[in-house]
């Protein structure tokens, strides 16, 4: 079966883990992230007639962009950026993610995440605030982790460009 | 002088203004030549000086070190206990470690080789061993090794996806893509984290598994090993590895996450899957398992045996015991006979003729007997009747010469004796009349004579009350006319059987 591995990046907190816990597959603990700093989950994908799966590299998410998430994302054909809808500074720190992903990577397939504030609906980040960086280089999902709302729509979106990407 | 004192102090005047050093040469000169004070200014640099030439050349430890070893030795010398004392917190320590890890290194191999020293196998050994020219003890530990390769894993060594994964059938398998990926994560882990060279892990050792890694410039084989693998197992895997890339040198270039072409790289992971078990036990055991059990059998069947004729023994004995007059006093056994000593009434049984009830062969047994005369009841009474029929048979009736008339009543303590023997228990008596006549006169006369004799005594008897049932006559002529007892009746008592 066809394989492509892909990242989840994004500040700490942001709420990666949560937002995919739902919709992967996981044989390994949540404190591989505190030990390795990174956690592997795999989810099946159906595209078309194409039956494939994607390996998601779930990192830890620092807060200084370091040699160690770099590494890990050698050989990805994608990634998810998340975002938090609370807090300003992840913004920020998705531009900056960006950068270093794009001289480690090249282009790939990408897509955002902005999880939405479940604690109040007091939203730091605006959807517009994040199109207007975001929307040329990669699609914008407004998602819930605890809803999952549009989480799914976000993997089919990854998952058709990494397809895209082989065919290419 | 007075002059001589002016001029003086002058010149030391004249001195002070041309060397106003003079003081301090002095200060310095006092320094060189008072040795306490010379020490304590030693005193200030020593600990530096000493750091200071330490780190120059190894000379001041070379120089310090007979010192110091003398010191020591002069110090234990004096006071042992010192050193002890001072030694002591440590040296339990210091004892376990070392033991521990002395024997952790010897037991795991001395258990293997101690185990099969007088084997077949260490035969096998010793015959590889001098053909090989390796020593023995590294022929026994390579073959006294027992592990297995569980999963072989061929990992894309850039992006960590799962090229290919063989296992085998015993092993508990997870999701193979996502572990392949964790191994990758764990050694940029280890890389990132230690600083280690790239591709630098090549085993990860948990428990009783460890995983193999041998790394290739597009392409990473990774074995799951349980138990203590042979180091040449590294040499296998480097080979499959070294097979696969030249191979799929191509495929592995162009990888883009579809593992579909390195399907035919199965051949090549599944003859990783080496193991070597313990060697099958049961098989050459299996006589000794048999023997053991043709042994319980046997030591069954003995055992078996031997209780059942104790308990017939037993039961014999007892049966002797409660015998009326046997008093068994003493039991031996001397190699496989019986030697019974006791005490037996004469009108006791003779256990002897018990034994055959008993299933004992009468040639075991022997029996030492002492005679004495039981009071028990049975025994009383039969004596008290053997006294009355013995008295009995001393009786009798005399005659005159042709005569059959008598006294009755001389008949009767004869007729109340008759009836005590009567009278005892379990026993059927008759009395037998025995009339006599002697040879005077005609022969059939005689005969008369004495039947008649009998017939009146019998008669006399039935007056007493006596059963005429119990008693028989008989007569007979005596040719002798010379005793008394020749024109008499005679009495026996008849105990019936007799």
């Amino acid at each position: 079966m066809l394989q492509k591995k892909i990242c989840m990046l994004g500040a700490y907190g942001v709420g990666k883990t949560s937002l995919v816990r739902r919709f992967v597959e996981s044989i390994f603990d949540e404190k591989y992230h505190t030990t390795l700093g990174v956690k592997i989950d795999k989810r099946v994908m159906e595209i078309g007639d194409t039956r494939f799966t994607l390996v998601l590299w779930d990192l830890a998410g620092d807060d200084e962009v370091e040699q160690a998430n770099l590494s890990h994302l050698r050989g990805a054909s994608g990634y998810i950026l998340v975002v938090d809808g609370c807090r300003k500074s992840t913004l920020d720190r998705a531009v900056l993610l960006k950068q270093r992903v794009d001289q480690v990577l090249g282009p790939v397939a990408a897509v955002l995440a902005l999880n939405k504030c479940d604690i109040n609906d007091q939203w730091a980040v605006t959807p517009a605030m994040v199109e207007e960086i975001f929307a040329h280089h990669m699609p914008v999902f407004v998602t819930s982790a605890k809803t999952g709302h549009a989480v799914e729509e976000m993997f089919q979106a990854l998952a058709i460009q990494t397809l895209g990407e082989t065919t290419r | 002088m007075k002059a001589g004192n002016g001029d003086d102090r002058d010149l030391a005047e004249l001195r002070d203004l041309l060397f106003p050093e003079r003081a301090q040469l002095d200060e310095i000169g006092e320094h060189i030549h008072n040795r306490s004070l010379r020490a304590g200014d030693i005193s200030e640099v020593l600990p530096d000086a000493i750091v200071l030439r330490a780190g120059q050349d190894a000379s001041l430890r070379a120089a310090l070190a007979p010192t110091l070893v003398e010191a020591l030795r002069a110090s234990v010398r004096k006071d042992p206990s010192l050193l002890a004392d001072a030694l002591f917190p440590m040296i339990g320590a210091a004892v376990r470690r070392a033991v521990a890890a002395a024997l952790a290194d010897m037991t795991d191999s001395l258990n293997k080789i101690v185990e099969s020293s007088l084997s077949i196998r260490s035969v096998q050994w010793r015959i590889e061993a001098l053909r090989t020219g390796k020593s023995f003890g590294e022929i026994a530990l390579t073959r006294s090794l027992l592990y297995r390769v569980e999963q072989v894993f061929l990992i894309h060594a850039d992006s960590g996806l799962l090229l290919q994964h063989a296992m085998s059938p015993a092993a508990v398998v997870k999701d193979p893509d996502m572990v392949s990926g964790m191994l990758t994560a764990i050694q940029d882990f280890v890389h990132d984290s230690f600083g280690a060279a790239e591709n630098a892990l090549e085993t990860l050792r948990v428990g009783e598994f460890s995983v193999w890694v041998q790394h290739g410039p597009r392409a990473i084989l990774a074995g799951v090993v349980r138990g203590t693998a042979p180091p040449g197992l590294n040499t296998v895997f480097a080979t499959a590895l070294e097979t696969i890339q030249r191979d799929y040198a191509i495929e592995l270039a162009k990888f883009d996450g579809d593992a579909a072409p390195f399907t035919g790289t199965r051949s090549v992971l599944d003859k990783c899957l080496l193991g070597q078990s313990p060697p099958a036990r049961g098989k050459s055991y299996a006589w000794l398992y048999v023997l053991g059990v043709l042994l319980l059998l046997l030591i069954g069947f003995f055992a078996v045996r031997n209780l059942r004729e104790r308990q017939r023994w037993n039961s014999y004995l007892s049966t002797v015991e409660e015998q009326p007059g046997i008093k068994i006093t003493k039991v031996e056994r001397q190699g496989g006979k019986y030697l019974i000593s006791g005490l037996r009434d004469p009108l006791a049984p003779n256990p002897a003729q018990l034994l055959p009830a008993f299933h004992i062969a009468p040639d075991r047994v022997t029996f030492q007997w002492e005679s004495y005369l039981s009071l028990a009841p049975s025994f009383a009474a039969e004596r008290e009747f053997l006294r009355l029929k013995e008295a009995l048979d001393r009786q009798a009736v005399l005659f005159g010469v042709g005569q059959t008339s008598f006294n009755p009543q001389s008949l009767l303590p004869i007729a109340e004796q008759f009836r005590r023997i009567l009278e005892t228990p379990g026993k059927a008596v008759t009395l037998e009349l025995a009339g006599h006549a002697d040879s005077m006169g005609t022969e059939p006369t005689n005969q008369r004579l004495a039947e008649d004799r009998a017939k009146v005594v019998k008669a006399a008897l039935v007056d007493f009350g006596i059963d005429p049932a119990k008693i028989t006559t008989r007569s007979s002529v005596i040719q002798t006319s010379t005793s008394m007892l020749s024109r008499s009746v005679t009495f026996q008592v008849l105990t019936s059987g007799q």
